[in-house]
Parts: structure tokens; C-alpha cells; sequence
């Protein structure tokens, strides 16, 4: 026992007394960075990782917790799956260029069925579920997730939480400051502001058959509420948004906050369905609330592209990439291909219906700021390098049992993308104010740096000026913004991308193109176009298969001043960018390169399963990778 | 102690008494609380603490009338209740009310854990402990890595082509040019603004590996070059190089304050858990064969 003096015994019996009172909410205020900027510079990061502590990675054999997503985000070398008896990693990884921010997301759902089944003594520790999640680890990722995939109207929490998941409530919480205490400890809160952890997680409702509906919640800063909201609480959109203003951003305590869906590719049509919970058409409540609450949409991850569905909208043959043969989750976990996803499961499609909401209802209830990120179960944010790629488990392959003896991943996947934000500087608050005004965009893994203006009065020559940003800023709108009727002439767009600088072991890709995408309204059915906006869209760059070895030129920077030839200031529109590296190596080719001599793709009994991804024509050999702005809208009436 | 302990027999109840050392016995109340500690017989030491330690937690969270007005822990007790009694229809309160009194909130392992995990986020409460200056100061001190803001160049610089850099450089360094006139000359480069104010790291982020390096190299109020990135070759004037430094306090107190709060959370809550203990006296009990 240790000695205190008198005065300390009589604090800490005031202690015993009276619960202290919550110390008032400051915001933290824009301007302490070393390196802030007001024109803003872009901020690479991702905003959807998983650690062991969401039930899928953990049971797939994932061991790194969220301080370890952090170390590993920021540079530090770290051990990944799979593990030998003594516990030690048999595979490293280490991030070429540390991330400037990342939000660990891991499930809601499971926080607390971890914790009471792991630890002894816990009242659920001896349930057959437990057993079984210690056990037979397979059986129990199959039953527990099914819970995930019942309908709204029963979701309930396992059985082992016992009544109202009672059991769990304690192990959930300890689950849940441990990600607060990780997202503070890895914020770097001095002027030098290298790195920004946002508190985060994921509501993973998923009901009907697995059809994804999955929301990632990330919060401007550390007052969040006492526990996450799960789909066992709130098994509709709507709830968790009525739920998270109940316990966050009403509460008066500079709680906020905003919801991210992802994944409508495995939607089966219902992420961006046209009715609401009770079935019916939605309102311009609904549609209001939808616009507060969800500014953004995650355009791209690991389990594919959710732009534009193949085949869609003027001939986009770009919507081809990283497209999914699956339509829901459980097809895409147990490779049943089928049909591609619907076109109402893209983003293009909801920015299209967006329009017709907002002439119908008088608001828009999917006015989506872009963004893009890994979903990795691994606890390795932004590993999105197509070399060296280590998989990501989660939907895909675990590799919890031994090493990988061909492709350590489901060769439908992808390494994942970036979420990039233009922010004044590195910290939370500066993100999340960027997040909310939609002044992002998303990459399907390189850091092309790309920006967007709109405006009516842009200069010709402002590619030239030497002063993009402050032109840009002073005659129009950023990415996100919006603009209000024609003063006279068409919307200028003034678009420019920079390519990704690499590094000497990963030299970054030329650019081939920038083009504009553009949805509008004609005769109250959604159209689009797609214009290519700079010069040289086909290059004629390509890549020897033989050598994964890239041919031909490309551009390390390109800009244009655009002005729409088809615009009609009747017709309410968006318009988004799209710059599109030259081709390279898709990660899977890059593998298949190393494979045994005898697994010959002509004779199908010499290919074993672990190589089979390497002689599958689903699978393009190449990719060009990319990056989408968030769209500037154009709205006649306002 | 441990010899005390040693000598009892373990297939009976046997207990001993362990109050406050004698400085902190000296301030505590006349009936100061007894709380008795059930451990298996043959208990480590370190057991035991852990168990004392629990003790007390619970009991201070007894204390704030948790167990009546957590909602956690309600909800805990009225259905163990409904459990014990099977009538899972009767009024929650009147369940409530029953298990407090069998005493549920002192033996149920989730209202236990549930009141140790409040109790213990109240002891880490930093507001109760804020470091003063001087606290602070050696905080800094032992620690200024953490704190410490990157060496910074400002520079201006040029694209330019392989074979124009010669010519120009040459142009450049007549004067003829005004500084934040000479971007205009070379090509223009929309998302690389011509003047920086960056760390070498940051440079290098930007354009590419090598090129905050070599910039951070150059001497400064004067062209030099050119320097190659991902973008091509540049010729760069370097306007000023702040060292590096660990700022004041002044500039980083709330940093520093963080930092310490942070670091000392562990120690501070040991330290208020060890005060409670010096007001309660402890019964361990040892119960059952070993």
C-alpha cells in the first residue's frame, strides 16, 4: 500500500462521493499543423480496416488489434497470418508509404461475442457457441455471420449473449474503448501532425440473402457514444441514423458523425432500393436525413468496383473494371458466380436517381461524396499495392492454416483503394470537415493526386496560371460542392491529376486520360455520358504479359479547363472526374508469373486449385488503375 | 503474511485480517468497512491482490448507488430475478429490488465486472490529476522527439527540360528574373505549386523519392539544380531552412498535457486504487482444497 497525503485521501473521497461532472466539449481548432495550408493538400488514408477484433478476421485467424492497424499505417513492419505453434508470424508486411490517416472499423455486431468467448469465466465462456468459436472456428464464422443475414424484423444477437445480450455488454465494451484508446493513442496531437486516427466502426446488417447493406460510422472526433449501434439494435438505415443522432450529434456534447455504405455491388439491389423501412416510397424527410447523415459512398474496395455496372450508361466501357460476378456477400464468400450486379447497385445509378429525387421530392437523398478504401481483415490499412499483394481476407481468403501455396486470395478481389480528402492539414477535425463537404475522392490504390472546380467563370488558360487551387477556390466550387444557376453560359470544370510519385521499389504508374463523367435529367429519366477531357485517351500503352513489364508512354501530370457541349440550364445535372493510369500487372498475373512449370493452363488436370485463379478468363490480366472525384452538382433552381 | 497464510488449513475456512499500513490506518474512519475477499486455497499473492483489488472496486461502486441505477446492471439483476423466481412477467423494479436484496449485486460476475469497470474509468479520470507546470516541463524534456517539429524548407522552384536546364539556370542566376517570377518560364505543373514550405519527408511525398533529400541539400539564396523527381527536373531556389526544434512548452502544452495524462494513466489509477484500499478493512478468506 502506498502512502498518500491527507489532501490526496480527501480528493479521492470527494471522488467516492460525487460522480464529476463531464468536462465541456471543445473543438479542436484548424491551424495548430506545422504544415497547414489554406489552398488544402490532399491527405491519403483509409477508412475501413478490420482488426481481431471483428468476429470474421478473428476467427479467419487475424491477431493484430487496432494499435497494430495504426503502427502498421504508419509504417512499422508487422506480422500477418498464418501463425506457427509458438505464436510467431509467418508472413511480414510492411507499407511503402506510411497512410496520413485510417479509421479501424471492425464490426459492431461481434465486439462483445469475442471477449466472452475467449475469456474464461465470462457467463457465455462454456456455451456450445463458444465452444464452437474456440473449436471449430469455421462452423462458428458461418453461424454467428448467418445472424448478420436474418431478417430486420428478428435480428438478435447470439445466443450466447444470453437475454438482450447481457453477457456480451461488458466484453463489448472493453472491445470498444480499446478501439478509442488506440484511435488516441496513434493521433498524433503535436504541430508536427503526421498521422490522424479517427474513432470508427462498422454496422454490418446484411439480411435477406446476405444482401449487403453495410454502413461504416466514423466519428469527427474521441466523444463518441457509450457503445456502438449494431444491427441487433437497429436492423434498419434508418435507425442507426435516428440512434446516432439520439446518442451522438444531438447530445450536446460535440459528439458527430457520419455513416459511409459500401459494397451496393453485393447489394442485390437494395443499398440504394427506392422505399424506405416501412416499404414505402421515400420523403423529403427521408431524403433530408439521408443527405445529413450519409455525405459519402465508398466507390471501390477489396470486393470490387461499385461505379458503374458493365454494360451500363453510354457504353462505359471502363465499367468493366474490377466488376464482381456475384450480386451478395455469400456468393461472393462461396464463389458462386452468377449474373453481374443490377445497375441500381452502383453509385452512377444513385447519383442519376438523386437527381430525380431532388426534382420530385425537392431534396436528394443520395448526394454522395466519393471515397474508396481497403476493407481489409488483415489489420494492414492501405495495403493496395497489385505487387506483392498478401490478400485481405475477410470475404476472401484467409490464410489462417498455413502459407499460401499459389493465390493467397480469391482471384475475384483486389488489393482495395484509398480514401483521399483535400483537407487545410493532418488532423481530425480538418478530415472530418472535408469528409462532410464532400471535398474527396477515391483511388483504386495508387496516390494520383487529382482535384475538380466548377465554376462559370474559369479562364482558358488557368492550367497555366500557377494558380490552380486559388482560382479554382475563388471563381467556382471544389469536388462536392454545388452549383446554382447558370448566371449565362454553361459550368466551366477545371480538372487536373498529378500521378503517383511511387517510390524506388514501387515507381508509380503515367497517367492515360482524365474524363468527365456526367449524369443529368432529361424528361425525368436519369442519362449519362462520358467525355474524355484530355488528350490522348488511347496511348497505345500496354503491358508484356510475359514479364509484367509496362510498354509505351504516359503523362506525369494533365489539366484542362472543360466546358460541357451538351448543357441544357433546365436540365439539374452532376458531373464527376475519372483519371485513368496507364495499364499494368493485375496482383493475380503477377503471382501466376511465379507458378510451378507444370501447371500448364492448356491441360486442366496439371492446374491444382490454389493456381486455378491463374487460368481463369474472369479475371482480366490487367488493370488500369484509377481515381473518381466526388461529383459537382448542378442545380438550376438554386 | 504469505507465512500466516501458509500455516492455515486449507480444507477449512480460514481467514486473516489485512488493514492499511499503519499512516494511512491512522486517517481512516472510526468503523472503517470490512470487506471479505474469497480466494482458492494455495492463492499466489499476486491472486490475491488482484481479488482485493476487485473487492474494492465493487464495493466503491456499490458505493455510488450503481447497482440501483445502472441501467446495465439493472437490467442484470431483473433478470437474474426472473430467472430465480419464473416470473419473468413481474415489474422490473420489483425484480430489482428482490435481487439487491439477496444481495445479487455483490456475487453476480456481471454486475462485478460492470461496477470494476466503472469505478476504474473513474480513477483514470485525468481531470482530477492535471500535471502542473513544472510536471510538464519534465515532461517535454524526457521526451522531445515526441514533440518536435521537422526541419522545414521554402523554396520556389522550376520544370524544366533536360535541355533548357543549362540555359536557364544560367538566366536565372543573372537575376534577370525575379524569383516568383521564374515559374512562368518552365512548364507548369497545375497540382505542384511552384513555392513549397515542407519537411524534406513531405517533399519527398510529393514529388517523388530523392527530391526532399536533394532539396534539403542545396544552399539556400540561390538557383541551383537541376534536381530530378517524378515530374521531370527542377530548378529550385531555396528562400529559407528552418531547423528543426522541440518547440516551447507555450506552443505544444496541450500536446504535452495528453502525452502525460496519457503515460501516467496506469500509474494513477494504481495509486488511487491503492488509497482506497488504505480505507478498508481486508478478510481474505481461503476456502477449499488446494
Amino acid at each position: 500500500m502506498q502512502r498518500l497525503p491527507i489532501a490526496a485521501l480527501v480528493a479521492l473521497a470527494a471522488l467516492a462521493c460525487d460522480e464529476p461532472p463531464e468536462p465541456p466539449f471543445v473543438p479542436e481548432p484548424l491551424g495548430r499543423c506545422a504544415d497547414f495550408d489554406e489552398l488544402r493538400r490532399p491527405l491519403f488514408g483509409d477508412l475501413h480496416v478490420h482488426s481481431a477484433l471483428s468476429l470474421d478476421a478473428n476467427l479467419e485467424g487475424t491477431r493484430l488489434g487496432p494499435s497494430d492497424a495504426y503502427r502498421y499505417a504508419q509504417g512499422e513492419e508487422v506480422g500477418i497470418q498464418p501463425y506457427d505453434e509458438d505464436g510467431n508470424a509467418l508472413r511480414t508486411v510492411r507499407i511503402g508509404r506510411p497512410l496520413d490517416f485510417a479509421a479501424v472499423t471492425d464490426h459492431a455486431e461481434f465486439l462483445g461475442t469475442i471477449g466472452a468467448c475467449t475469456t474464461p469465466g465470462t457467463p457465455a465462456y462454456d456455451s456450445s457457441q463458444c465452444v464452437s468459436f474456440r473449436e471449430t472456428p469455421d462452423s462458428a464464422f458461418i453461424a454467428l455471420n448467418s445472424l448478420l443475414a436474418r431478417p430486420q424484423s428478428r435480428a438478435a444477437p447470439p445466443r450466447l449473449c444470453g437475454m438482450d445480450g447481457i453477457h456480451c455488454e461488458g466484453p463489448a465494451r472493453d472491445s470498444w474503448g480499446q478501439i478509442q484508446d488506440a484511435a488516441e493513442a496513434a493521433y498524433d496531437r503535436t504541430s508536427a501532425c503526421r498521422f490522424t486516427a479517427l474513432v470508427g466502426y462498422e454496422w454490418s446488417g446484411n439480411p435477406g440473402s446476405t444482401l449487403n447493406l453495410h454502413r461504416n460510422v466514423i466519428f469527427r472526433n474521441h466523444v463518441v457514444p457509450d457503445l456502438p449501434i449494431t444491427y441487433f439494435e437497429e436492423s434498419y438505415p434508418e435507425g442507426l441514423w435516428a440512434a446516432l443522432r439520439e446518442q451522438c450529434t444531438e447530445g450536446g456534447r460535440g459528439c458527430d458523425v457520419l455513416t459511409i455504405p459500401h459494397n451496393s455491388n453485393l447489394s442485390g439491389g437494395r443499398m440504394f432500393e427506392p422505399i424506405d423501412r416501412d416499404g414505402m416510397p421515400f420523403t423529403a424527410a427521408y431524403a433530408e436525413e439521408r443527405r445529413a447523415m450519409e455525405p459519402l459512398v465508398e466507390i471501390f474496395q477489396h470486393k470490387g468496383s461499385s461505379e458503374c455496372a458493365p454494360g451500363e450508361s453510354a457504353g462505359d466501357e471502363l465499367c468493366g473494371f474490377e466488376a464482381l460476378p456475384y450480386d451478395s456477400l455469400a456468393e461472393s464468400f462461396l464463389d458462386i458466380r452468377g449474373s453481374y450486379s443490377q445497375p441500381r447497385d452502383f453509385v452512377r445509378h444513385a447519383l442519376g436517381e438523386g437527381l430525380r429525387y431532388e426534382a420530385e421530392l425537392g431534396a436528394n437523398p443520395f448526394t454522395f461524396g466519393i471515397v474508396a478504401s481497403t476493407d481489409t481483415h488483415l489489420a494492414t490499412p492501405g495495403n493496395v499495392g497489385e505487387a506483392g499483394f498478401v490478400g485481405h481476407g475477410g470475404a476472401g481468403h484467409s490464410n489462417r492454416d498455413g502459407l499460401p501455396a499459389g493465390l493467397p486470395d480469391n482471384p475475384a478481389f483486389n488489393p482495395g483503394g484509398l480514401a483521399v480528402v483535400w483537407a487545410e492539414e493532418n488532423s481530425r477535425e480538418a478530415i472530418f470537415l472535408a469528409l462532410r463537404r464532400r471535398e474527396t475522392y477515391g483511388t483504386s490504390g495508387p496516390r494520383i493526386v487529382l482535384r475538380l472546380f466548377g465554376g462559370y467563370g474559369y479562364s482558358a488558360s488557368m492550367c497555366d496560371s500557377g494558380s490552380f487551387a486559388a482560382d479554382g477556390y475563388e471563381g467556382g466550387v471544389p469536388m462536392g460542392g454545388e452549383l446554382g444557376a447558370s448566371p449565362g453560359g454553361p459550368p466551366i470544370f477545371a480538372v487536373s491529376a498529378l500521378a503517383d510519385p511511387g517510390t524506388p521499389d514501387a515507381p508509380g504508374t503515367p497517367l492515360q486520360r482524365i474524363q468527365i463523367v456526367k449524369g443529368w435529367l432529361e424528361d425525368g429519366e436519369p442519362r449519362f455520358a462520358v467525355y474524355d477531357v484530355t488528350e490522348n485517351p488511347d496511348n497505345g500503352a500496354s503491358v508484356d504479359l510475359s514479364s509484367c513489364e509496362p510498354t509505351g508512354e504516359g503523362a506525369s501530370s494533365l489539366c484542362a479547363v472543360w466546358t460541357d457541349p451538351d448543357f441544357d440550364p433546365s436540365q439539374r445535372a452532376f458531373y464527376y472526374a475519372r483519371a485513368l493510369e496507364n495499364p499494368i500487372c493485375r496482383w493475380h498475373s503477377r503471382i501466376c508469373l511465379s507458378r510451378p512449370p507444370e501447371v500448364d493452363c492448356a491441360v486442366p488436370e496439371s492446374v491444382p486449385e490454389e493456381w486455378a485463379g491463374c487460368c481463369d478468363s474472369a479475371w482480366a490480366p490487367t488493370v488500369q488503375e484509377r481515381a473518381w472525384s466526388s461529383p459537382i452538382w448542378y442545380r438550376p433552381e438554386a | 503474511m504469505r507465512t500466516l497464510r501458509a500455516a492455515l488449513v486449507c480444507f477449512a475456512l480460514g481467514a486473516l485480517l489485512l488493514a492499511g499500513k499503519s499512516a494511512a490506518s491512522s486517517l481512516l474512519p472510526e468503523a472503517a468497512p470490512i470487506v471479505e475477499v474469497v480466494v482458492p486455497c494455495g492463492a499466489s499473492e499476486e491472486e490475491i491482490a488482484t481479488r482485493v483489488e476487485e473487492a474494492i472496486l465493487v464495493e466503491e461502486g456499490l458505493r455510488f448507488g450503481w447497482a440501483e441505477s445502472d441501467p446495465v446492471i439493472r437490467r442484470r439483476l431483473a433478470m437474474n430475478m426472473a430467472f430465480a423466481s419464473g416470473e419473468p412477467a413481474s415489474d422490473e423494479e420489483e425484480r430489482v429490488e428482490a435481487a439487491l436484496a439477496l444481495g445479487m449485486q455483490r456475487t453476480d460476475p456481471v454486475v462485478r465486472g460492470r461496477l470494476v469497470a466503472r469505478v476504474r474509468a473513474l480513477l483514470a479520470d485525468p481531470g482530477a490529476d492535471e500535471p502542473d507546470e513544472a510536471a510538464l516541463a519534465a515532461h517535454l524534456e524526457a521526451n522531445p522527439e515526441l514533440f518536435a517539429v521537422d526541419a522545414r524548407l521554402e523554396l520556389v522552384h522550376v520544370v524544366v527540360r533536360e535541355e533548357q536546364a543549362g540555359a536557364m539556370l544560367a538566366r536565372l542566376e543573372s537575376g534577370a528574373i525575379a524569383t516568383e517570377d521564374a515559374p512562368s518560364l518552365g512548364d507548369r505543373i497545375p497540382l505542384l505549386p511552384a513555392r513549397q514550405y515542407a519537411s524534406a519527408s513531405l517533399l519527398e511525398r510529393r514529388f517523388g523519392s530523392g527530391f526532399g533529400e536533394a532539396a534539403a541539400a542545396l544552399p539556400v539564396g540561390r538557383w541551383a539544380g537541376p534536381v530530378r523527381s517524378s515530374y521531370g527536373l527542377h530548378l529550385v531556389f531555396v528562400l529559407r531552412r528552418d531547423d528543426g526544434e522541440v518547440p516551447p512548452l507555450e506552443a505544444v502544452r496541450d500536446a504535452v498535457s495528453r502525452d502525460y495524462l496519457a503515460r501516467t494513466s496506469t500509474r494513477r489509477v494504481g495509486a488511487r486504487v491503492a488509497a482506497l484500499r488504505a480505507r478498508y478493512v481486508i478478510r481474505v478468506v481461503e476456502a477449499g482444497p488446494s
